[in-house]
């Protein structure tokens, strides 16, 4: 009886079982690549580790690097979601159009973006050389990183905004129209509060996404310096002794923040 | 319904206050801060970055940025991507000489570097090793260079081997170590040497190739490779042992160029001459702020940059030699003559 049991909860999990061993290949092949570096530094090398992140400098590229995400996700909020609630509720001509150009960043080369960004907004650009005329310079200064980042990391934004508004039951805003409410009601009162948390969870990647850039970064502003930034630069001059405890203390803190934001929606989606 | 109202201030609050304070520690429109941009070899980031720590020290309202890159990417930034740096130096002072007028007026020649062969001094070998007899060492030990096709520091150990052959009158020293285990072929006519790389040097385990010199350092560290071809000043600010070659082989001599010029290596990206490594230092003539770099040139060859240069392991040039010294900032005369080869 037993064994049958035993036969029958195998066999109806076999496929499972053999998509789970196939599947952690690929997990294997990212702890594998982490732990190779944790073990390096933190076990083998831990004075070296230590020494390293002391430095103000590393601490300072890091902050910069989560605040220029962090101004441009904001950038992305404010003008995205007005953005994505015209393309998620109304159909016009052209809107796969749209669609395509918004995705466009996520296509390109990012260095192909940052060369796009470079020649918008260097000093003799198209955009960069009216407003160096009213002080506000992108080459090489915190406006560059935050336009590059807005442009590579706003596509992730948007879809998760666009795929938040669509998500929304249509019979909602159709009973409120029906009730006499106005557009700008069912937005706020109907439409936002309901995919608020993709709007969250899409925010987060966009971050995420803007913190992990380099290609398009590198172009317009080398300085001052983010963190890929400074990975590359230690690596190119002092080699892998002196990058691998940044990207390793750069990988434990965006660990530990995923970690948190995770727990964070966690929360409230069990409250729902 | 007032609870979500308080929720939405609060958290709209909080991201406003995020990004002032942000704000304030990294815009900071407050403070008026001059920047003075520096492009210079790889191996000067750590020299520069001691330079850099002293001069913002004794100048507060001036922010230093320093960006590396190999010497002739650093001009061809200038030169294609015009990007305008305020201060250039590159380990090779006649890729300043070589740029378009529009770009400088002059060149200061102001350290020099030289191979050297780097180790760990653990091994009973290394008691013997000396610059006489290395090229013997080598041949049962093996060893490590870097990529000739991409680094500089490559095709001059390739340069030094069969400067080597020259000077020991051994035609055998590069054949041994070099081409008998990679795809790397060489000619000599008239007593001169072209060596060619190809792209795809397919080295066998006796030779380790690498793609920047650095990289060679932790693997010498380790102890998976018993000696790597180094600048000095590499092997110096690692803390590795090494010893001095003769400077007939060295690059370090600029008396010796004609006999350094007896070897040349031909990559894909271009052809090298063996010469000797002079770095240069110049402030193109577009910079932006040119008072303030040439108070920075100044830190680089007064007594301070050549005390740190020289702890560095790049042995400074005092004084430096420029060329055409008239055109030489004021403050930067008294620590150059003129520069006759």
């Amino acid at each position: 009886m037993k064994k049958i049991k035993i036969k029958r909860f195998l066999k109806s999990r076999i496929f499972y079982i053999c998509f789970a061993i196939i599947g952690s290949i690929l997990l294997l092949f990212i702890i594998i690549a982490v732990l190779d570096m944790f073990l390096k530094q933190l076990v083998f090398n831990f004075e070296n580790f230590k020494e390293v992140i002391s430095d103000p400098y590393v601490i300072r590229t890091i902050l910069l690097t989560f605040y220029s995400s962090f101004f441009a996700t904001v950038i992305a909020l404010l003008l995205g979601i007005p953005l994505a609630y015209v393309i998620a509720k109304y159909d016009f001509i052209g809107k796969s159009i749209i669609e395509s150009i918004i995705n466009l960043p996520l296509m390109i080369p990012h260095s192909v973006a940052g060369l796009l960004i470079y020649s918008i907004f260097m000093k003799e650009g198209l955009i960069g050389a009216p407003l160096k005329e009213l002080g506000i310079v992108f080459e090489d200064n915190i406006w560059g990183i935050i336009v590059a980042l807005l442009f590579v990391s706003m596509p992730i934004f948007l879809n998760s905004a666009i795929d938040g508004f669509k998500a929304v039951n249509p019979h909602l805003e159709r009973v409120a129209y029906s009730l006499g409410a106005k557009n700008r009601h069912i937005f706020f009162k109907i439409m936002l509060p309901l995919s608020k948390r993709t709007i969250f969870t899409g925010s987060v990647m966009c971050w995420a996404r803007g913190i992990s850039e380099f290609g398009a970064v590198i172009l317009i502003a080398y300085y001052p310096m983010i963190a890929p930034v400074f990975v590359y630069e230690r690596f190119n001059s002092e080699g892998i002794e002196a990058s691998a405890p940044i990207a390793l203390f750069l990988i434990i803190i965006c660990f530990f923040i995923f970690l948190l934001i995770y727990f964070l929606t966690k929360k409230s989606r069990q409250r729902k | 319904m007032i609870k979500s109202r308080i929720r939405i201030i609060l958290l709209s609050g909080s991201i406003l206050i995020t990004l002032i304070v942000g704000g304030i520690f990294f815009i900071n429109p407050f403070q008026e801060q001059k920047v003075l941009k520096v492009f210079h070899a790889g191996s000067l980031t750590i020299p520069f970055e001691d330079i850099e720590f002293i001069f913002e020290k004794n100048n507060p309202n001036v922010d230093i940025q320093l960006q590396s890159a190999g010497s002739v990417q650093c001009v061809s930034k200038i030169t294609e991507a015009r990007k305008i740096p305020d201060v250039l130096a590159v380990a090779d002072w006649t890729l300043i000489k070589n740029m378009p007028l529009i770009y400088q007026h002059y060149y200061i020649k102001f350290a020099v570097n030289q191979m050297v062969l780097a180790f760990i001094n653990d091994t009973a070998q290394d008691a013997i090793i000396n610059k006489n007899n290395f090229y013997n060492i080598l041949r049962s030990s093996g060893f490590g260079i870097s990529n000739p096709n991409l680094d500089p520091c490559g095709y001059r150990s390739l340069i030094v081997l069969q400067l080597a052959e020259f000077a020991y009158n051994d035609s055998l020293i590069l054949d041994n170590l070099v081409l008998s285990h990679t795809t790397v072929t060489e000619l000599t006519l008239d007593g001169n040497s072209t060596i060619y790389t190809p792209e795809n040097l397919n080295p066998d385990n006796f030779i380790t190739i690498r793609d920047k010199s650095v990289d060679l350092i932790t693997m010498v560290k380790e102890g998976s490779l018993p000696y790597a071809f180094e600048y000095r000043s590499v092997a110096v600010q690692h803390g590795l042992d090494y010893i001095e070659l003769d400077d007939m082989i060295d690059l370090s001599n600029a008396n010796n160029d004609d006999f350094y010029r007896r070897v040349k290596v031909v990559r894909k990206s271009g052809v090298s001459e063996g010469k000797s490594i002079t770095y240069g230092i110049t402030i193109p003539n577009n910079a932006n702020e040119f008072d303030l770099a040439a108070l920075f040139v100044e830190f680089v060859i007064n007594e301070i940059g050549d005390f740190i240069l020289s702890i560095s392991g790049q042995p400074p040039i005092n004084p430096a030699r420029a060329s055409p010294y008239i055109f030489l900032p004021a403050n930067l005369k008294p620590y150059c003559i003129e520069d006759k080869s």
